[in-house]
């Protein structure tokens, strides 16, 4: 049981929060100038309504939350999982005043979809959505995946003593350099250069395929961003199939799986330590786990037939599992191909694609390449201690930004955030098995929205019962925030409105 | 340091040679799959 929080506590926490929210109001102005450049006064006019509410509640809690206090461990945690809450509700607001949406509900699931950088969408006619509405929902799910937290730090936050356990609270524990405050700025160095790098190579393709050069360069600008956060939203409702295009198919699964890496693999290979890119634990478990999945899935639709042509397996099949399993979420074929024609030992491939996931400190979700890695070596390492004499002493090595030695704090941490990614993916899809949708079907989902990738089966419709949104809201939340933050969130409101013991 | 870093490069250059390893890698992961593909096309057509 933990010490009953005092209302200090909550204030420092609300302070924070206050400026998280602020931060996100802040990114309302680049809606409202896509608004103005294209036109849209209607749009000008909720953005503008939405800056307005939003900036007050940021300002309201930053003000009542007012201390001095630096923030401890427990704060850090409680803030992370608390102002994402928050922060959905918020950018919501732009959501529900352009009446694409059937319900609040509604918006608020396509906000922390698009915050998890998870991507599924719930939008009416996304087709002909607005350009302001468009550039909100990608830009969303941009900041999102290098962090809504990391962004508040990197430009609200200076004060580097607390930030850092912020920081960790959001899913990131790399620090790039001593100073959270340079780490979290580090981050959008490599994501805003990678921005124009992407969003050229995409505007190119777009061109090549016959796309105009306006709308070319507004899709190449979106699809980048749902690209490089593994977010995959698309401006169109046929995602990546709209396009039919191998090479747009490339150009966005380069920049899908660049997004997947760790921000620290990032740093260490522009700094000139280009070794560390196929070397390092992370991506040799990614390599495998994908080379592996692939072989099972492209094995089990060339049986089927679903595919006749190797260029047809590898734009399919391929894609779709490296999607998967960078968490990305583009699809290049109809969500119930899936269900109708990929048979059962291909979606079981895509599900444990989508939950093994991409890269620690990256913009990707899943259990991540590195804690499967930590618990691969684990199981070598009892093997291994099994087959020598009981008085041998030997240690388990693996390369993550140079050598290190494997410590059982390590394999126990990596053991238990897997085991709580299995068992909210199971809830959830028993969830969905409850709400009468077929099993493999309702799993398939489940591991979409645990891993925050975003493929669907044919589940996530606005039509979908409420109790299963509010479900899977849930286990885009948890699953992003790697469960301390939840957890700790959780823990922090039963200990505040607990009754003192006499 | 790193061995580049010693050797007196500068800061940009640097940036680009990472920007190029990265972008070469993913290349090559693709490549990766197109022959994993072809490879499981190959086994499920002959096998009985």
């Amino acid at each position: 049981m933990i010490v009953k929080p005092t209302l200090e506590d909550a204030r420092l926490i609300l302070s924070y929060t206050g400026k998280v929210v602020i931060g996100v109001a802040a990114l309302l102005a680049v809606p409202i100038l896509a608004a103005l450049a294209a036109g849209e006064w209607d749009c000008l006019v909720y953005f503008s309504l939405s800056l307005g509410l939003s900036l007050a509640v940021g300002f309201l809690l930053a003000a009542l939350g007012a201390t001095d206090r630096r923030p401890s461990w427990m704060h850090g945690m409680v803030t992370a999982g608390f102002s994402w809450l928050v922060v959905m509700a918020v950018a919501a607001l732009p959501y529900w005043f352009s009446g694409s949406y059937l319900s609040y509900l509604d918006a608020m699931f396509d906000v922390m979809s698009g915050f998890t950088t998870t991507g599924l969408v719930l939008i009416q006619d996304l087709d002909h959505a607005a350009v302001s509405l468009n550039m909100w929902r990608h830009l969303l799910t941009f900041v999102g995946g290098q962090g809504v937290i990391v962004l508040a730090l990197a430009f609200l936050v200076k004060d580097s003593g607390g930030g850092y356990k912020l920081y960790v609270g959001e899913g990131k524990d790399e620090r790039l350099f001593p100073s959270v405050f340079h780490t979290a700025k580090a981050i959008w160095k490599i994501s805003l250069v990678y921005l124009a790098i992407g969003t050229a190579a995409l505007w190119a393709a777009g061109l090549a395929i016959g796309l105009p050069a306006g709308s070319s360069f507004l899709h190449a600008l979106w699809v980048y961003m749902a690209a490089w956060s593994t977010g995959g939203f698309a401006p169109m409702s046929q995602n990546i199939l709209y396009y039919h295009s191998a090479l747009y198919e490339a150009v966005t699964a380069v920049f899908f799986i660049l997004g997947s890496l760790n921000f620290a693999l990032h740093h260490a290979v522009w700094s000139g330590d280009r070794k560390e890119l196929y070397r390092n634990i992370e991506t040799a478990s990614f390599a495998t786990t994908l080379s592996v999945l692939t072989l099972t899935a492209s094995w089990s639709l060339s049986r089927l037939g679903v595919y006749p042509s190797l260029a047809g397996l590898v734009r399919k099949a391929f894609y779709q599992l490296v999607s998967a399993h960078t968490t990305t979420g583009f699809m290049s074929l109809y969500p119930r191909q899936l269900a109708l024609e990929w048979g059962d030992l291909a979606l079981a491939a895509m599900i444990l694609a989508m939950l093994v996931g991409g890269s620690a400190c990256s913009t990707a979700g899943g259990f991540k390449g590195l804690r499967v890695g930590l618990i691969w070596k684990a199981i070598v390492q009892e093997t291994r201690r099994m087959l020598k004499p009981p008085s041998a002493v030997f240690t388990q090595s693996y390369r993550y930004h140079g050598k290190r030695i494997l410590s059982e704090a390590q394999v126990r941490s990596a053991s238990l955030i897997v085991l709580m990614y299995v068992a909210i993916f199971f809830l959830a899809a028993a969830a969905g098995a409850a709400c009468g949708y077929p099993f493999l079907d309702a799993a398939f989902e489940s591991a979409s929205v645990t891993g925050n990738v975003g493929f669907s089966i044919g589940i996530t419709v606005a039509g979908m019962p409420d109790f299963l949104k509010v479900v899977y809201i849930f286990n885009m939340w948890a699953g992003r925030l790697e469960f301390m933050a939840v957890l700790a969130t959780f823990a922090f409101v039963a200990a505040f409105f607990r009754r003192k013991r006499a | 340091m790193s061995p580049a870093r010693a050797a007196g490069l500068k800061r940009s250059s640097l940036a680009l040679n990472g920007i190029l390893a990265e972008l070469g890698g993913a290349v090559v992961l693709c490549a990766l799959g197109l022959f994993l593909c072809l490879l499981a096309f190959t086994l499920a057509r002959r096998l009985p």
